[in-house]
């Protein structure tokens, strides 16, 4: 499918690209609260279960399209 | 003007501790001046703290509401809705390895299609419905660079069960600058079929699969993405049991404003018209990309792109852009996120608003259409504006509290208002 082959490639692209490795002793901003990647898990469930459920597609939120019917 | 709100900790702190409340004692004892330690960042929040004896609870109260007033959506249902939704998620390091973790929610909900089936007494369950849901999970740290996680849940409705389980292997790289996850999950459900009539048939199960692929990547020392591709295969009975189609008369159409009401009763509807069982393919394939690219500002500021493409073999293709704005408004302990997202989706290729077929055409049985059809309107083409705002307030170094709201503003007039409230508590 087109949007395996652009994932995949954009993720080897990434992966393969030999971006220059930040040293451990740089990384405090990246660990600054405000720069946390993705939502804690309890705010994940909750839009999680919203959107799915009152949009015709997943993914992206948490992990994956799960179980459970989405069908309010 | 957000940098114009932010003003130190040192200075705010008297004046916040009047403002909020709780434990005055705790946070002045803690939030101390002592710089950030250089941290590796990981691509799962929640990652291994490598303290055994440590972890923590989260709990959370979600409110979600979409109103319905004007026939919106599908002019011929109902779909107001309300869920009150309590989440609680556990994390614990019982090692420096192995950490475990449960994650437990219930919903309340009240809907305008329990409403509707409640006109029928073979409907049990019907005057309100709820859902528990419960995950244990456990993840173990294989070596420095290898992490495993594995999951399993269940879940139950009135009219509906689900068994999951799942698997991952996260493997670190460059230095830990990079993060690559491979993941699985399956869910394999049993739907009672309880149809938009009342009438009770078997029990149907429904398959969901799951393969996900997840980079985690350090940029520079103020940047850092995250991108993921996941691939679902779903089967079996995959409509939504009590969904309804109406069928018009195509020499007598339905005309102006309808009242949904007007299709309950279906002793007696409208001249011409007809319900059906909603009918769609006993497979979908799913697949979606998605990243976001986390910069911060010296201002303590950060900003944040997220996107998702999707597309499935029902024939929706979706974007959803997504921006957001982190402040931190008094240094360490109060900060506040702006979002505005952007959906776009297109119709499935079974979805219609209108149904025009003629008496002599329509299946002799309404519950085995044959045809394939919906109107469900989370099926058709539309978009939708959020827009949201979340206040989080570290109290103390192990306690952080927040609240958060999103208006969704959907083109066709189910806007969708959720907030929330959620504390986190380390130990």
């Amino acid at each position: 499918m087109r949007l395996s082959l652009i994932a995949a490639t954009l993720i080897a692209g990434a992966t393969l690209s030999g971006c220059k490795a930040v040293d451990f002793t740089e990384k405090r901003r990246l660990a600054d609260p405000i720069m946390e990647l993705g939502d804690g898990p309890s705010e994940t469930h909750f839009q999680q279960k919203c959107f799915y459920s009152r949009e015709g597609s997943a993914g992206g939120i948490g992990s994956s399209a799960g179980g459970g019917c989405g069908c309010y | 003007m957000l940098l114009g709100l932010r003003v130190r900790r040192g200075a705010a702190r008297a004046g916040l501790l009047l403002v909020c409340c709780w434990g005055g004692a705790s946070l002045a004892s803690a939030q101390e001046d002592a710089p950030a330690d250089p941290a590796p960042t990981s691509a799962e929040p929640g990652a291994f703290a490598e303290v055994a004896g440590t972890g923590s609870v989260e709990a959370r109260i979600g409110y979600y509401q979409n109103d319905d007033a004007n026939g919106d959506g599908n002019p011929f249902l109902d779909e107001d809705l309300t869920v009150i939704e309590p989440v609680i998620v556990v994390d614990y390091n019982v090692t420096n390895r192995l950490a475990v973790g449960g994650q437990f929610s219930y919903d309340s909900v009240s809907s305008a299609s329990i409403k509707r089936l409640s006109n029928y007494p073979e409907q049990s369950g019907a005057s309100g419905d709820f859902y528990f849901g419960g995950d244990l999970n456990a993840r173990y740290k294989l070596t420095p660079a290898v992490k495993l996680g594995a999951h399993a849940g269940l879940s139950t409705e009135y009219d509906y069960s689900s068994f999951g389980f799942g698997g991952d292997a996260s493997f670190d790289l460059n230095e830990q600058n990079t993060t690559l996850k491979l993941g699985f999950n399956g869910y394999f459900d049993t739907v009672k079929t309880i149809r938009f009539n009342g009438t009770r048939e078997g029990d149907e199960r429904r398959v969901s699969l799951t393969a996900n692929l997840d980079l985690y990547q350090i940029l520079t020392p103020t940047l850092h993405m995250s991108a993921g591709l996941s691939l679902t295969h779903q089967s079996g009975f995959l409509e939504t049991a009590f969904n309804g189609v109406v069928l018009e008369d195509p020499n007598n159409p339905l005309v102006g404003d309808l009242d949904p009401g007007a299709f309950v009763n279906l002793t007696n509807l409208p001249p011409g018209v007809a319900v059906v069982a909603e009918a769609l393919p006993d497979t979908r394939i799913r697949a979606a990309v998605f990243g976001e690219l986390r910069k911060y500002l010296d201002s303590g500021t950060s900003l944040s792109f997220r996107a998702r493409l999707y597309q499935d073999s029902w024939g929706i293709f979706s974007v959803a852009p997504e921006l957001r704005v982190y402040q931190w408004i008094v240094d360490d302990v109060f900060r506040v996120r702006f979002r505005y997202r952007f959906y776009a989706q297109t119709a499935a290729k079974d979805y219609s608003r209108h149904f025009f077929v003629p008496s002599a055409a329509r299946p002799s049985d309404p519950l085995k259409p044959g045809t394939r059809r919906t109107q469900d309107s989370d099926l058709s083409e539309f978009s939708s504006h959020t827009i949201g705002l979340k206040l989080t307030l570290h109290a103390t170094d192990s306690v952080e509290l927040d609240l958060g709201g999103d208006y969704v503003l959907r083109e066709d007039g189910i806007d969708q208002l959720l907030v929330s409230v959620g504390v986190r508590v380390g130990f």
